[in-house]
């Protein structure tokens, strides 16, 4: 062996011996040492000569580098072990859900419905992005360390391994009879829904009440009244495939989406008016200042509630589609 | 994809099998690399960082006893099993023999696979008593 080869085997055990545990050491160093030294002095009489440093050097890195030799010594450890892992998880996601999405949520929410005022309100969540990032990376922090903490505490705590299989909740199964009386129950208070909505041009007392007689309907109305009945079709049309094809799982989320959109729409022209009724009379201009203000309030809960229901019907449908496009096998699996 | 797949269980098959044959060699006292080649020549070639670690955590549990001898003017650490990793040896053998018998069985091709879901699976006359 020649003594470019011990230098360069020399410099690798050091690079090992860096990531190994002090106690430990130089006694896992002097085992490498040896099989590496056997292992060179097996090539060379295979080759019938010493090895050049291009060889050795080959010889190492198929030893793998020195921190991944080392890590094969140590401890195999979890932060957070199997059995937390999925308590883990969830509470990430509901501390996710609690306060990134209802951020993202109003953010898109400004973006679409006041298009006016969008480049102000870009750099001003722009300017705000660090701050939460920064409050989302630390709530992720103090998740992981107080889970870490529990999981070191709690391994060998008794609740661990007490619990009561007779205490598990009850298999929810929501039956065909069940699935389609209340695809009937959609369908009879959808067409109530669709009558009531046909007869408020004629009898608008039906929407507004007794104020009917000192306020009227804005021209705002003719705009959205015909997409409002549309959606009230739409959603007799849902129960009835529902109904009759309940094996269609991808279809409720994918039509409530598309729905979803053309409500989007709805409030989004209802916020941009901020008119709903005008005063018929003097007396109406108070009545008609309380309900527009109402009706803009409404809207504006309205518009988040919009931006929620596209986020989770598109989620859910991309997902029942992707398992409707699965074989039959693995989807009952 | 199928690749990985088949690697990750074929790493996972291997790593208890590798157990057994360490443990079963080392009925007689090697050092490390002589072990390696050893094992290699019967066809189960043993990476060194696999080797070392497992052979320190068969110690640690027990099963190996160690000690640095020199030997052709080098100091090499020798192995080999201890009273309790004999037995643990046997009981490993006899539990690998019942795995594979049953999936020989499993894998009989005089027995369609609904044959083999629904016989009843033999139970040796101990795992009976316990039973009962």
């Amino acid at each position: 062996m020649t003594k470019l080869s011990t230098d360069l085997i020399d410099r690798y055990l050091q690079a090992v011996g860096f990531w190994l545990p002090r106690d430990q050491k130089q006694d896992i160093l002097a085992e490498l040492s040896e099989d590496l030294r056997s292992q060179l002095e097996d090539r060379e009489e295979e080759f019938g000569r010493a090895l050049t440093e291009s060889e050795v050097a080959d010889l190492l890195k198929k030893r793998g580098r020195p921190i991944f030799v080392a890590g094969q010594f140590l401890p195999q450890q979890n932060l957070i072990g199997p059995a937390l892992y999925p308590i883990y998880v969830f509470v990430l996601k509901i501390v996710a859900l609690c306060y990134l999405i209802p951020w993202l949520v109003v953010w898109i929410g400004i973006m679409i419905f006041d298009r006016a005022q969008t480049a102000v309100h870009l750099s001003r969540e722009w300017n705000s992005l660090g701050t939460i990032w920064t409050i989302a990376f630390t709530q992720f922090g103090v998740i992981t360390v107080i889970f870490a903490i529990i999981d070191r505490v709690s391994v060998k705590s008794p609740c661990m391994s007490d619990w009561d299989p007779l205490k598990l909740p009850k298999v929810k199964i929501e039956t065909p009879a069940k699935r389609s009386f209340n695809a009937v129950c959609g369908i009879i208070f959808g067409i109530f829904g669709l009558v009531w909505l046909l007869a408020i041009p004629d009898y608008p007392f039906l929407i507004i009440g007794p104020v009917a007689f000192l306020v009227k309907g804005a021209p705002i109305w003719q705009t959205v009244y015909w997409p409002l009945v549309a959606l009230a079709v739409a959603g007799i049309f849902e129960h009835v495939i529902r109904l009759l094809r309940p094996d269609l799982t991808w279809f409720p989320p994918t039509f409530r989406f598309a729905t979803t959109l053309l409500s989007a729409w709805i409030v989004n022209a209802l916020l941009h008016t901020q008119t709903y009724v005008l005063p018929v009379s003097p007396q109406g201009a108070g009545v008609a200042a309380a309900v527009n203000l109402s009706i803009l309030i409404t809207s504006g809960v309205l518009a988040v509630l919009a931006v929620v229901g596209l986020v989770v019907y598109g989620w859910q449908a991309i997902r029942e589609i992707r398992r409707s496009m699965q074989p039959r096998a693995l989807h009952l699996a | 994809m199928e690749t990985e797949v088949f690697e990750n269980l074929r790493l996972e098959l291997r790593r208890g099998s590798l157990t057994i044959a360490v443990l079963a060699q080392l009925r007689t006292e090697l050092y490390g690399y002589a072990l390696r080649k050893a094992l290699a020549d019967y066809g189960l070639a043993i990476d060194e960082n696999t080797l070392y670690p497992l052979l320190r955590r068969l110690e640690t549990q027990g099963l190996l006893v160690s000690h640095w001898r020199e030997e052709e003017k080098r100091n090499k650490r020798f192995y080999r099993l201890s009273p309790q990793g004999e037995i643990i040896l046997y009981q490993l053998l006899n539990e690998h023999e019942a795995m594979h018998a049953a999936i020989d069985r499993i894998m009989a091709p005089s027995l369609p696979p609904q044959a083999v879901s629904i016989t009843e699976p033999e139970i040796d006359t101990q795992e009976k008593e316990q039973l009962q």
